[in-house]
């Protein structure tokens, strides 16, 4: 196995475990929110800064928020059940592939879940970061790795090892095949 | 569906279920290949009878495809069975399936008549125009017009002229036509008139061996009335059954429309023996004055220098009036897989206000929207497009670089790239393409589908209105489910921003969604990107004009779909 085959699924696990983070950080949004609409608490700013614009204190807005997360948390998490699924069922260079893309996919279609909810406009927060800038080092990894044009020989041959390693190595991802 | 045909179903599907040869006419063996079981439906789930139903290759929602097969739909509510089975052939991928709608009056069957030589049919209408003029008779539109007026039904008209075979040029009326029309060019002089043209044109099309009698009759009910289009539909693919000719409604007229133009040269020379026939006639003629006898052979070479023009127009008049009446009376194209059966409920016009509104309604949030089912406009997935997926991706790094470098990019648009290089890459990923940009004239509209009041927010917005269907939306925008509800949109007045990059969208892969891979979205339309005014959202509430309902989520809904797994015991197998 190449450092880079390492490097790759070192990444597909980083990815992984940063989807269930987020995962929690939702829940902690929900909590806060519920709190403010249950006992008036003021939500943090690190939430204000990340919900739609003047929104933090209209309860009803609120409410439907804590569900809307609820359908978010289900889309994430579905996600990170393909992309689970995808590795742990990996048989040829192309699933590969497929697992490249959920990975890198992940923050857009998260971002877009998320609409009703969060202002497409915020950079930072500690509570509940943006999508693209909580992606920002699994992106920035992909595509230092993943720098062949798709489909070339060095890039069949970069999945091709991944693939192996899958395969005869080692599979994280091997509870998920029945799935 | 009433009860007796559940209770059918039902048995059909208990016997299926339990193992063995399905019983009555449910018919395993026949649903080993390809195929898909199609109804189209009334809005209170009546089922529309006698539609002709065109299945085609992928063609992005419109009629116009290549042609897999097509007939005429058969369920009744007397029927047992709520489908019928159409047989895919070869063809084992994604198809698209559209409709006529539904003529009502029954079939009619006529004799067919005796053929005489073509030669001897021409020169029996010259001989008659001839004679007419000579004995002074006062000819006039009514008693001229021939079977373009007269009450024969579409079905009669259909029927007889495939029961009859081509090509047929001895029948009553096609005779009585030409001598009409020849009678209008050249005593009433009336040759500026293109419906006279195209009456001579539908005459003499009909000695084309390839198209007949067919091509006449198509050819004069559709000039009379284009809606009739289903109807000379149903009736030709239904008199295909009596004869066993292997003629197909919709392919025949799709491809008449083309050979209309392509037999311009042919119906010319016709025409031009017709007169030259007619010509001989009245020189013979010697009851007329010298001078009536020779206004006539002027007006004849007149008509000999202006025909091939005249012919020609007719034929694309003819044309025009044939793809007219396709386009305009067939439903929009439903995708459905292999093995899959599909209900289209039939269009009404939506009488519900869908806007403007100065506000947002409650009712464009779409309560109650499902997110589950495969998007509208899915298409299967293949290696290709997820190599371009991930080429894009790969290159959209190197975009923004690019766009960087470009001396000429608005400084707006340079700054919110800047500001925020992780996102605005995240962005150029939902681009095809690499975008271009463009500065917004004063009073420009921009749309945008939303699921909400503030949905107005997003930064990705469209050029047009979207579609009529959801599904030409889902799949041109390639937007998921789960991302929008397609409930409503907005017009918002731009400027500010001042630009914005503009590009083709990317496809959307749906492999993120578990029972939905394999498939996607196919992207292809425009996006406009506005650039970020952090904190604040780039199109501020106040640049809303208008607020509508999607025409797919209008009070009373135009065309619907519903697809799900086939079984076997649905069908009339």
């Amino acid at each position: 196995m190449t450092s880079e085959t390492q490097q790759i699924i070192a990444l597909f696990l980083h990815a992984d475990q940063m989807i269930v983070d987020y995962v929690a950080k939702l829940d902690q949004v929900q909590n806060h929110i519920n709190a403010r609409i249950e006992n008036g608490v003021p939500l943090p700013n690190g939430i204000k800064i990340a919900l739609h614009h003047d929104k933090e204190n209209d309860i009803s807005w609120l409410r439907k928020a804590v569900d809307d997360l609820d359908g978010d948390k289900q889309v994430i998490k579905g996600h990170l059940h393909q992309l689970r699924k995808t590795l742990g069922k990996a048989d040829s260079d192309r699933s590969i592939l497929q697992a490249e893309l959920l990975v890198l996919d992940w923050s857009t279609n998260a971002d877009r879940s998320m609409e009703t909810v969060i202002n497409q406009n915020y950079q930072n927060s500690d509570l509940l970061p943006s999508p693209p800038h909580y992606w920002a080092p699994i992106a920035q990894e992909w595509r230092q790795l993943f720098k062949y044009e798709t489909n070339s020989q060095d890039d069949i041959a970069q999945r091709t090892s991944v693939l192996k390693y899958l395969q005869n190595v080692r599979n994280p991802w091997a509870g998920y095949r029945a799935t | 569906m009433n009860q007796i045909t559940n209770e059918y179903q039902k048995a059909q599907e208990l016997a299926s279920s339990e193992g063995g040869r399905v019983a009555a006419d449910g018919c395993q063996h026949c649903h080993d290949g390809n195929w898909i079981h199609l109804r189209y439906e009334y809005p209170d789930e009546q089922a529309v009878t006698d539609a002709t139903y065109v299945v085609q290759k992928p063609n992005g929602g419109e009629p116009g495809g290549e042609v897999i097969t097509e007939g005429v739909l058969t369920v009744t509510e007397l029927s047992r069975h709520k489908y019928i089975h159409v047989d895919l052939g070869d063809y084992d991928g994604e198809v698209e399936v559209f409709f006529f709608d539904d003529p009502t009056e029954p079939v009619p069957f006529e004799e067919p008549a005796p053929v005489e030589d073509e030669r001897t049919w021409l020169e029996r209408a010259a001989e008659s125009v001839a004679s007419g003029m000579a004995s002074g008779a006062q000819w006039s539109w009514q008693t001229l017009q021939g079977d373009f007026n007269e009450d024969m039904s579409t079905g009669q008209i259909i029927t007889n002229a495939i029961v009859t075979a081509v090509p047929v040029v001895d029948q009553v009326a096609d005779l009585r036509d030409l001598i009409a029309n020849g009678k209008l060019l050249i005593w009433e002089k009336r040759y500026t008139e293109l419906g006279v043209w195209v009456g001579v044109f539908a005459c003499l099309i009909g000695l084309v061996p390839s198209l007949g009698s067919l091509a006449k009759g198509v050819i004069k009910i559709i000039w009379k009335n284009a809606s009739e289009m289903g109807r000379v539909l149903v009736y030709i693919n239904k008199a295909l059954h009596r004869t066993g000719m292997r003629v197909n409604g919709y392919r025949f007229v799709t491809k008449l429309a083309d050979d209309v133009v392509d037999q311009v040269g042919f119906v010319a020379q016709k025409f031009d023996e017709f007169l030259d026939l007619t010509a001989q006639k009245v020189s013979l003629l010697k009851n007329l004055s010298p001078d009536i006898v020779n206004d006539a052979l002027a007006t004849i070479e007149e008509l000999c220098r202006i025909g091939p023009q005249k012919i020609n127009a007719a034929a694309h008049a003819i044309r025009e009036r044939i793809l007219r009446a396709i386009g305009d009376y067939a439903t929009k194209a439903f995708a459905v897989l292999p093995g899959q059966s599909i209900i289209v409920q039939r269009a009404i016009r939506a009488f519900g206000k869908l806007g403007p509104y100065k506000s947002w309604q409650r009712a464009m949030g779409r309560e109650g929207f499902d997110a589950a089912p495969l998007e509208q406009g899915a298409k299967q997935i293949n290696e290709n497009i997820e190599v371009r997926l991930a080429n894009i991706r790969k290159a959209a790094p190197r975009w923004y670089n690019e766009l960087l470098e470009d001396k000429k990019l608005p400084g707006t648009l340079r700054e919110a790239m800047k500001q925020d290089p992780e996102r605005f890459i995240k962005v150029l990923e939902t681009f095809g393409s690499k975008p271009t940009y463009r500065n917004f004239d004063p009073g420009e509209k921009l749309y945008r589908v939303v699921n909400d009041e503030k949905g107005y927010e997003g930064q990705f917005w469209s050029p047009a209105k979207p579609p009529e269907t959801e599904a030409e939306w889902r799949a041109r925008d390639a937007v998921l489910n789960e991302w929008n509800n397609g409930g409503g949109y907005i017009i918002a007045e731009v400027p500010p921003p001042p630009a914005a990059f503009v590009g083709d969208i990317a496809p959307q892969n749906l492999a993120q969604i578990d029972g939905k891979e394999g498939y996607y979205l196919e992207g292809g339309g425009t996006q406009i990107w506005l650039p970020r005014d952090y904190p604040k959202p780039t199109i501020k509430s106040d640049q809303i004009d208008e607020y509508w309902y999607t025409d797919w989520n209008a009070s009373v809904d135009a065309v619907r779909a519903s697809r799900k797994a086939g079984t076997i015991s649905e069908c009339d197998l």
